[in-house]
């Protein structure tokens, strides 16, 4: 047997579904501590490897620099 | 950031009927908005801009992971029997837990409107604007989302006189 429900009931019953479950919830302070620590912990790992990725970098650079120029002298030397 | 940080778990909560995955996704949330904040042009709210990420981390959640639980389960917010004289209807409790089941059967995009229309109050025009559609898609989700859970509702109701 089907009983149609009318839409009026069906309104009802969502409201009422959604008061029951969701009036009150709120984000659990752990979870935003969590959240809070983690992000700052993500930007300080960040911050803390930035000169060690600038002085990589650059040593990187200066040694392509370097090796560049000794093949230009011993193709010139030819 | 304690209103805003409310509004998107409310909304977790509901679009992934539980805590659990709520919590998962509160987080990845919380991390995209950190990523992406020099990015924000303040063209809309705040709360509209976390929203969207969270809607957008919600739908690919759901599709990488299935683990998901019931909203209501017994014991969960519904009020017990004998707890409260005023009014409380069993039969009614009954069918607001059905609602809960229903709502896991429906799609994330057909949740969502139910939700930001019959929780939150707000008008087409703003549900439109929030996910991103046109007002006639928001209706039409709306009345899918309503024969979608009528249709559940109907089964689960024979299923029971049976």
């Amino acid at each position: 047997m089907t009983i149609e429900r009318n839409d009026d009931e069906l309104d009802q019953l969502l409201r009422e579904h959604y008061r029951v479950a969701l009036d009150g919830v709120t984000a659990p302070d752990r979870l935003l501590h969590q959240v809070l620590a983690e992000t700052r912990l993500g930007g300080g790992r960040a911050t803390r490897w930035t000169p060690v990725l600038a002085f990589a970098l650059a040593g990187a650079s200066f040694l392509i620099i370097l090796a560049s120029s000794r093949v230009i002298e011993v193709i010139l030397s030819l | 950031m304690n209103s805003c940080a409310d509004e998107i778990y409310g909304y977790l909560v509901a679009r992934m009927g539980n805590r659990f995955d709520a919590d998962d996704v509160f987080q990845s949330t919380f991390f995209k908005v950190r990523r992406f904040l020099p990015s924000f042009r303040g063209d809309s709210s705040p709360t509209t801009w976390v929203m969207r990420i969270a809607m957008n981390e919600a739908s690919s959640f759901r599709r990488h992971a299935g683990r998901e639980l019931p909203l209501l389960t017994p014991g969960d917010a519904l009020p017990q029997s004998g707890s409260d004289e005023s009014g409380y209807d069993p039969v009614q409790a009954e069918t607001v837990q059905d609602v809960a089941a229903g709502m896991q059967y429906l799609q994330g995009d057909l949740r969502d409107v139910l939700y930001f229309y019959y929780y939150k109050e707000m008008p087409y025009m703003k549900i439109a604007q929030l996910i991103g559609k046109p007002v006639g898609t928001v209706k039409s989700r709306l009345f899918r989302a309503k024969e979608e859970l009528k249709a559940f509702l109907e089964a689960h109701r024979d299923n029971r006189t049976q």
